[in-house]
This record gives structure tokens, C-alpha cells and sequence, in this order.
């Protein structure tokens, strides 16, 4: 057994024997009281049960009450209690005090005349007024307790700092999955990244506006090790993900340019080839001397220029690293 | 794997033991939801005249397309699919399975087409020591890129255990253009060359994992194997004359090399409930290169603490570092990979460079009022690289940066953003980082009616930097300037009119410039300096959508999107400006132009028809007879379309 399995199966007992205790302690589940004020709901309110809620707002008979009923946090939670752990009181509030009054009779009656009840709803959560972080909780006070996927680097990533809530990008009432659908993702991450719609508008990008490539594919919106919420632990592991023949490592490196691919490239689009920053040959120029531009007695001639700088990767065509030398023995990335 | 596997069983069975522990099971009902599907078929009709960049992800063949989708609750199981089939190297699905909370699996599949440019060679002399050799003249390249996501997570019953299966498979084949260095392939015989290259690459990365929470921590443990095989053309030999340097022979060229590769991450996080949340991640990876033998280990570890002493207030800390160990031989042995004209062994390689990064950073977000929110950020890393004597390069680098930044909401529908960084790079690595850099960012947001938004954005970031050195030479001393400049402005304005008619406008301006001393190669073998070469590229969109939908049955879009794209490379010293400029070599210019028209009817028991049209016009605007590229193309695109839909 190696050491590396020691380690986690001790980590594991660890884990387990303190975890399962700690998990019937109780404990405060907001980091500060005033986010438990304003995510618990009114303390004078009972729970009424979704039920209750969905009768009286006659509206949401169809969809809402189907979609809930559909996803995982609805009737798939419930193998005992034959109720829903999750239902529409743990985000919004305790709804006695909405319902206070109406009737069955009365909710009827109106359904007959083509009218909505109309509940107290102000005596709900005021899901629109409460800061980001407090509206996040309202679904990580759960979710933190069944290992959710993808959450492990929320709370400091980019987006949690900025501000983005869960319910910025999944649409709680939408359907029955709260997955965001791949070639939705566009759409949805230009609502606040604009500029970021004028990159893939130029020549050369990846096929994002083709939703060929998706955002996600490149991004994890719940946080990531790397800067820019990538979804690997940096720039190179993420690129080669598709563009694994460019991984290595190789005999021949080009410095350690390899480890960031945006010395070269900007990954959303530029205005040159191959999302190039900079054309060649200038990008190259910028850290490379230029070949000959002078011959003997005179500045060279039409020919060589042309060889020398319309495309550095006309001759140096392995410039992501190989592994045979070039004619000099050296790795010039010619061969 | 097989130690893994006990651990993560064993876990299963002590974790697994509350859900078996109550038997008062009570009958619960599930609702009945209807199965809802849909299913389009159609026809789409393809026509191109000229370069394949007038639809660069476009397949450009006539072809019937398919689409449907299933969304269906037998509960407990749920079952969802939607399959899009634009032709035979464009299709998509998505396909998802779960049992109660229990199981829980997704199969995506993305394949699509890409057109690649064959770049035509020009020999414009006729001097032996500088030719061209095209072996491509007429092929057009495309490669067909699939990707295949597959997830499987089984969790325990009433217990958040899960173990898991995560899966990323890529596919990429067709034809690309190879181009090379061919002659002696050195200054004596320069021949560039070019030709077909057979492209058949396969990777595959599946990720095993168990993953829990225990009370105060969420725990998750995987481990992935990573394999890149390279099919198709994957070396090339040729015969190469002799040189100065290198007797004539068969030497191989352009080999993509077989990878293969592991990474093992442990995840551990407190509960999100705390007042003080901390999360650390750790990740041991292994690459090999299968052809040469060369290796590279990485170990990345990261840790973040975000506390919250009130409402207002959150600190968050972050700690980053980072080994690579990379490994590759220092000499090349006779016979190198079977190949026998390398008659004796290759010394004198160059160690790879290995490195430790390490990486602090600090956050305050302090919440003035419920319309002000402000930032402050400082980061600071430091890198030490192993070998950075062999490669000129520093053994250090340094950066620190410090930002500002504040997101108002003075008003209702009105939102601003600002933002102000600077960097500070102590002994930066390539000529391309900056010593210092500064970048502004403005935005507003500002919707004053419910029928109208406007956003506008600009950004600025200035750079300079004053020790320049060149890649394997000392530090010149000539070259000492680098400025480099790029802002970014976007404005947009959507509208929402009487009548189902929503107005989509969009208008972006970038532009980046550099300027900075080159140098070049004087055929004495002295250094060539041009002060201030100067590079600027810039580009320019515009964009106009309409929808109208003027019967609950009827609805109309159109869109406009015009794209104009510049390019270009000034150079001052005189003998890189005789007898032709060598900017003028690479200028670029080009314009594009597409047009959109959809239309769709909704008939009667749930049928639809639709009509879309796309038009698509590629210019290149520079006639450059040392460079020439595809100058024109125009992508035409009829989609019929009829769809059913039951629910």
C-alpha cells in the first residue's frame, strides 16, 4: 500500500468519525446573523406545505408544480417521508402568512371567474432585495450538505466575489433540470460579459457564436484553481484538453512559453490567424532576432525577405516543441 | 486503481449504513407528467463560391438535418434527449438518465467541422538558395472535431456519497495543410514547402472519483488517466541536401508524438455555512511523451479562506503553488527512433525549464450601501525557474499587482462598473510581458424604461517596458523600448417596441498597438537595430437584429452583422524597407459581411414550418502577390425546416 493510500485512508477515518457526529450538532448556517434574519422568513409565520402553496396560487398549477415535482429536489428526495425535502418554503419563506384567509372555496372561485388568488406575497423572503451572497445561501445551505459537484472553489471564485448569485445563471422555475444547457451558455454569459461577445465578433475565434464550443468548455462558472475561472488548473491544462497534440512535453521546448498559451494567443478571438495576439512575423520579432535583412553590400533581396518574413512558421513549423532536432542538432522547431 | 477502488467501497459500506437503518418506509405517490417530444426535419441547401472562410465552421454540402427531443418523467427514472443533426460532420445530442437521486448520468457529444486555409507559397526569384516546393496546389483542408462528455455519478441512498465516473473523449480527422522547411533545411538550400498531412488524433481522459460531505468538510478524491494517440500522417520523411551543418539524408519531420498522462486531485471545503469558510485543492500530474521519452510532474496546490466578520464585510485570501519538474533527454541517441541517418548520438540538448511558482493574493469587498460595492485586490507571485542559464532568461520573475474597483447602482435600470489596475514585473521572461502596466475599465448599464437598454464598456491597458532582451542572446543593449497599448469599446442598445418587435444593436471598436525596438541579423553577423517598429491591428463590428412576431402564430428575425479587420507591421530601418517592405508582407485586411432572415408558422395540431436564409461574404482586401490568400468567398445557406411537437 503506498503512502498515498495510508494517507487518505487515515484522512478518511478521520473524515467519517468526526463527520457523521458533527452532522447532528446544531450550528448556525448563515456566516452572519443578519443574512440568517433575511433568508429564514418571517418568525411569526407557520409552514404550510407545497401543497397549500400551489393551491392557492392557482397559476402556478402546471408547470412550476411539475418541473419541482420532476427534478431531484423535489419527489426523488422524498424515499420516506413521502414529502419533499426541498420545497417552495425552503427558499421563500414560511407561507402561513401569505394564505392567511383564503380558502379552497375561495381560490375556486376565482379559478371559475378566470382569476389568479392573489396571496400576501410580501410576507415571503424578499428574494429580489437580498444581497448576492445571502441569495447564494439560500441554495448552499443545502447543497453544502450533499456534495454537490463543481462548488469546491465557489466561495473565493470570481464570480461569487463579484457578486453573481446561483440564481444569475439557473433558472429555478424553468424546467426540471436546473442545468444550464450547453449551447444556452452563450447567450447567458453574454448578459454580463459583453466585451467579451466584440472578441469572438473578429476574424479568427474559437466557434462560440457557431455554438460549436461552449464557454463551459473552457470556463467553470462555480470556480476553479486558475485566474479567469478555468476549468483545469491553468491555461496550458485547459487548451489541451482539445488541443492535446500541443501538451507534450517534448525533447525540444520553446522555453517554458508552453505553460501559457496566451503569450502567444488570446483565447476569444484576435484580428489575426490562428488567434494569433499579434501577427507573425512581429509576434515572433518581439522576443527573436530577425534572419538577414541585409545582404552582403545591400539590403536584401525580394526572395529571402519574402522566405524570412511573411510566416515564421512557414520553416518553423513545430513551434509548439518537438522532438527531432533540427539540421543544426538543436531545436530550432524546424523539424 | 485497484487500492482506490477498495478505498472508495469501503466508504460506500460506513457511509451507506444510515440508509438501511429505518424501515417505517411510507408509499409516496409520484406524479404523473406526460412525456413531451418534439421532432424537426429539414433540408438545408449549401451553396459556396470561392474561399471556405465565408463559413469557416460551415460543411459545405447539401444535406437533410434532424432534430427532435425527448423529455420524459416514469418516475423514478427521468429521461431527457435532444439530438441535432445538421449533416454528417455537424450533429449534437445530449442525452441525460437518473434514478431517483441515485443515479445520475449525462452523455454530450459536439461534433463540428472546421475549414482550414491552404496557404499558397510564392517563390518570387529565381535564385537556387531561396525556393518553394507546393505539393497542395489545389487540395481544400477541413478538419472534423468531435467531443464526447460523459458523466456517471451513483450516490448512496439518503446519504451524500457519491463515486464517479467523468469522461472526455475528442476525435479529430480530416486534411490539414503541412507546411515545412524543406531543402538542406538550413540558410544554404532554403525550400518552404508544403503539403498534405492525414489527420487522425484521438485523446481520451476518463476521471474516476469519490466524493462526500462529512459534516464539517466536503471531501472529494479522483484520479484520471489522459491518452493522446496520434493517427494519420502522424511523421514525415524527407530528403534533405547537404548542409554546413548536417550530411544529405532521409530525416523525419512534423512527428506528433503519442502522450499519455495521470492526474490524481484531492478537494477538501468546509461547510459554505460558516462565518469562515476554507477550501484547499491538490493535484499531482504526470505527463509522458510516448515517442521521445521526455517527461514533465506537476504538483499544484491552492488554498482559500474567506471570511465574513459582517454583512458588509468579506476578506477573501487566497495561496497558490505550483512545481514543474520537467524531464527531457539531454542527449539524442544514434539511430534516433529508428531512424538511420542519424549515424551518431545528438548532444548538447537543452534542459527543459522546470519551475516553482508561488502566489498570494488578498480580496476586500466592502459593501458601502445597497447601490455601492467596493474592491480592493493585491496579488504578488514569485517564480524560480531551474535551468534559465542554458536559455538566457532570468532565474526570477516577480509580479505584483494591486486594483480598485466599484459596482454602483445609483438609480433603478442603471448600472455602473470601474475598475483601475497596475501591474509591477520585476525581470519578466519574454520581451512581450511588461515591467509595468496599467488598464482602466468603465462600464454602464442603463435600462430607463422596461422597452430599452443601453450598455456601454471601455477599456484601456497601456504597457511598457524598458530592459529587452532577445531569446538565446545576452541582454542587447540596443533594444531597450516597448510599449504596448490596447482599448476596447463596446456599445449596444436593445429595444423592446409595441407590437412584438424587439431591436437588437451592437457596435465594438478594438485596438491594440505595439511599438518597440526589434532587432535583425546584419549578414556580418552584427545585430540590426529598428528603433520603434511599430504593429497596430484593429477591428470593427456592427450588428442590427429585428423579431417580430406580429400573430401568436407568425414569427419573423432578420439580422445584419458587418466585421472589418486590419492588421499592420512598420518597421523604420532602411534595409528592412529595400527593395520591398517586409511589412507589407503581412498586412492584413479583410471584411466581412452576413445577412440573416428566419421565419416560423405554427399550423394547426402543433406543426410548424420554418424558413431560414444566411448569407455570408468573406473579403480579403490586400492583393499581396508574395502572400496570397483565398480573396473572396460567399456562403449561401436555404434551411427548410417542418416540426411536430407532443405533449
Amino acid at each position: 500500500m503506498s503512502y498515498r493510500a495510508i494517507l487518505l485512508s487515515v484522512l478518511a477515518l478521520v473524515l467519517v468519525s468526526v463527520g457523521c457526529e458533527a452532522l447532528r450538532t446544531s450550528r448556525p448556517i448563515m456566516p452572519v446573523r443578519e443574512y440568517e434574519k433575511m433568508i429564514v422568513g418571517r418568525f411569526d409565520a407557520n409552514y404550510i406545505g407545497t401543497d397549500n402553496c400551489l393551491r392557492a396560487c392557482h397559476h402556478h398549477d402546471d408547470k412550476v408544480k411539475r418541473d419541482f415535482e420532476a427534478s431531484t429536489m423535489g419527489a426523488q428526495m422524498s424515499s420516506k417521508s413521502g414529502l419533499p425535502i426541498v420545497d417552495c418554503e425552503s427558499c421563500h419563506g414560511p407561507g402561513s402568512l401569505a394564505v392567511e384567509g383564503l380558502t379552497i372555496e375561495k381560490v375556486e372561485d376565482d379559478r371559475k371567474q378566470g382569476k389568479q388568488t392573489e396571496c400576501d406575497y410580501k410576507t415571503f423572503i424578499d428574494l429580489k432585495e437580498l444581497p448576492s451572497p445571502a441569495m447564494s445561501l439560500i441554495c448552499l445551505k443545502c447543497h453544502t450538505a450533499n456534495a454537490t459537484f463543481n462548488l469546491h472553489q465557489w466561495n473565493a471564485s470570481e464570480h461569487a466575489v463579484s457578486d453573481v448569485s446561483c440564481s444569475d445563471c439557473h433558472r429555478i422555475h424553468a424546467g426540471p433540470d436546473l442545468i444550464v444547457r450547453p449551447r444556452e451558455t452563450f447567450d447567458m454569459c453574454y448578459k454580463c460579459h459583453e466585451k467579451i461577445r466584440a472578441e469572438f465578433a473578429l476574424p479568427s475565434h474559437h466557434p462560440v457564436p457557431e455554438k460549436e464550443v461552449t464557454c463551459t468548455d473552457c470556463h467553470n462558472s462555480h470556480g476553479g484553481v486558475a485566474e479567469g475561472l478555468l476549468r483545469k488548473n491553468d491555461i496550458k491544462a485547459t487548451c489541451t484538453q482539445c488541443h492535446a497534440e500541443k501538451e507534450g512535453p517534448f525533447v525540444f521546448e520553446h522555453a517554458d512559453t508552453m505553460e501559457d498559451c496566451m503569450a502567444c494567443h488570446e483565447s476569444h478571438g484576435t484580428v489575426n490567424d490562428n488567434l494569433l495576439k499579434q501577427g507573425e512575423p512581429f509576434l515572433c520579432l518581439q522576443c527573436h532576432e530577425g534572419h538577414f535583412v541585409r545582404a552582403m553590400g545591400g539590403p536584401s533581396t525580394i526572395e529571402s525577405k519574402s522566405a524570412f518574413y511573411t510566416r515564421c512558421t512557414d520553416c518553423h513549423s513545430t513551434i509548439h516543441g518537438t522532438d527531432i532536432p533540427s539540421a543544426t542538432g538543436k531545436g530550432r522547431f524546424t523539424q | 486503481m485497484k487500492k482506490t477502488l477498495i478505498l472508495a467501497l469501503w466508504l460506500v459500506m460506513i457511509s451507506g449504513y444510515n440508509a438501511f437503518a429505518d424501515d417505517d418506509v411510507q408509499v409516496y405517490n409520484y406524479p404523473e407528467i406526460k412525456p413531451k417530444v418534439s421532432i424537426t426535419g429539414g433540408y438545408r441547401f449549401v451553396d459556396l463560391k470561392g474561399s471556405e472562410m465565408a463559413g469557416e465552421y460551415d460543411y459545405h454540402h447539401d444535406s437533410v438535418t434532424f432534430n427532435g427531443e425527448i423529455v420524459a418523467f416514469p418516475f423514478p427514472h427521468r429521461f431527457h434527449l435532444e439530438l441535432d443533426v445538421l449533416n454528417k460532420k455537424n450533429y449534437f445530442w445530449d442525452m441525460s438518465y437518473a434514478y431517483k437521486d441515485i443515479v445520475l448520468s449525462r452523455w454530450i457529444n459536439r461534433t463540428n467541422f472546421h475549414n482550414l486555409k491552404n496557404i499558397g507559397l510564392v517563390d518570387p526569384g529565381a535564385s537556387a538558395g531561396y525556393t518553394v516546393d507546393v505539393r497542395d496546389a489545389s487540395e481544400r483542408y477541413g478538419i472534423r472535431s468531435g467531443l464526447d462528455v460523459v458523466f456517471l455519478r451513483l450516490k448512496t441512498p439518503d446519504f451524500p456519497f457519491h463515486v464517479f465516473i467523468d469522461g472526455r473523449f475528442t476525435n479529430k480527422d480530416g486534411d490539414r495543410q503541412q507546411r515545412f522547411f524543406g531543402g538542406s533545411a538550413y540558410f544554404d538550400n532554403l525550400k518552404r514547402t508544403s503539403q498534405k498531412s492525414s489527420t487522425d488524433w484521438k485523446t481520451r481522459d476518463v476521471a474516476f472519483g469519490v466524493n462526500s460531505h462529512l459534516g464539517p468538510l466536503e471531501a472529494e478524491f479522483s484520479h484520471s488517466m489522459k491518452a493522446f494517440e496520434a493517427g494519420g500522417d502522424r511523421v514525415f520523411v524527407d530528403y534533405y541536401t547537404a548542409a554546413a551543418v548536417r550530411a544529405a539524408g532521409n530525416y523525419p519531420h512534423n512527428l506528433v508524438p503519442d502522450l499519455k498522462g495521470s492526474l490524481t486531485t484531492i478537494k477538501l471545503h468546509t461547510s459554505y455555512t460558516g462565518k469562515l469558510v476554507a477550501s484547499t485543492s491538490l493535484s499531482w500530474a504526470g505527463r509522458e511523451n510516448s515517442s521521445s521519452g521526455a517527461k514533465a510532474d506537476y504538483f499544484a496546490g491552492e488554498g482559500e479562506i474567506v471570511w465574513m466578520p459582517l454583512t458588509r464585510l468579506t476578506v477573501f485570501f487566497k495561496y497558490g503553488h505550483k512545481d514543474t519538474d520537467a524531464e527531457n533527454p539531454s542527449v539524442l541517441p544514434a539511430n534516433y527512433m529508428g531512424f538511420g541517418s542519424y549515424t551518431s548520438p545528438i548532444a548538447g540538448v537543452r534542459n527543459s525549464i522546470s519551475s516553482k511558482t508561488d502566489a498570494v493574493s488578498g480580496i476586500i469587498r466592502y459593501r458601502v450601501s445597497k447601490g455601492l460595492t467596493l474592491k480592493a485586490k493585491y496579488s504578488y507571485d514569485r517564480q524560480e525557474r531551474e535551468h534559465a542559464e542554458e536559455w538566457f532568461m532570468d532565474e526570477v520573475t516577480r509580479r505584483s499587482t494591486v486594483s480598485l474597483s466599484a459596482d454602483a447602482r445609483p438609480a433603478k435600470g442603471l448600472k455602473l462598473g470601474a475598475k483601475y489596475e497596475h501591474q509591477e514585473i520585476d525581470r519578466p521572461a519574454y520581451n512581450s510581458q511588461p515591467n509595468r502596466a496599467d488598464s482602466g475599465l468603465v462600464s454602464a448599464s442603463w435600462a430607463p424604461v422596461k422597452a430599452a437598454t443601453a450598455f456601454l464598456s471601455y477599456n484601456v491597458k497601456k504597457e511598457e517596458r524598458g530592459d529587452i532582451r532577445y531569446a538565446g542572446m545576452q541582454p542587447a543593449t540596443q533594444a531597450k523600448d516597448r510599449d504596448a497599448t490596447m482599448d476596447r469599446f463596446m456599445g449596444s442598445l436593445v429595444f423592446f417596441l409595441p407590437g412584438n418587435v424587439s431591436l437588437t444593436t451592437s457596435y465594438s471598436y478594438l485596438h491594440s498597438e505595439v511599438e518597440q525596438d526589434l532587432i535583425y541579423n546584419d549578414f556580418s553577423g552584427a545585430d540590426q537595430l529598428d528603433s520603434a517598429a511599430k504593429y497596430k491591428d484593429s477591428a470593427q463590428n456592427y450588428t442590427v437584429n429585428l423579431n417580430y412576431a406580429p400573430t401568436k402564430r407568425l414569427d419573423l428575425a432578420g439580422g445584419v452583422s458587418h466585421t472589418r479587420g486590419r492588421a499592420t507591421f512598420s518597421p523604420n530601418v532602411s534595409d528592412a524597407l529595400q527593395p520591398i517592405d517586409i511589412g507589407s508582407l503581412s498586412a492584413l485586411s479583410m471584411r466581412e459581411t452576413g445577412y440573416t432572415l428566419s421565419g416560423g408558422y405554427a399550423f394547426m395540431h402543433d406543426w410548424k414550418a420554418g424558413l431560414n436564409y444566411k448569407y455570408n461574404k468573406y473579403e480579403d482586401l490586400i492583393d499581396n502577390p508574395y502572400n496570397p490568400e483565398d480573396s473572396e468567398g460567399v456562403a449561401q445557406v436555404v434551411f427548410l425546416t417542418v416540426s411536430r411537437q407532443w405533449q
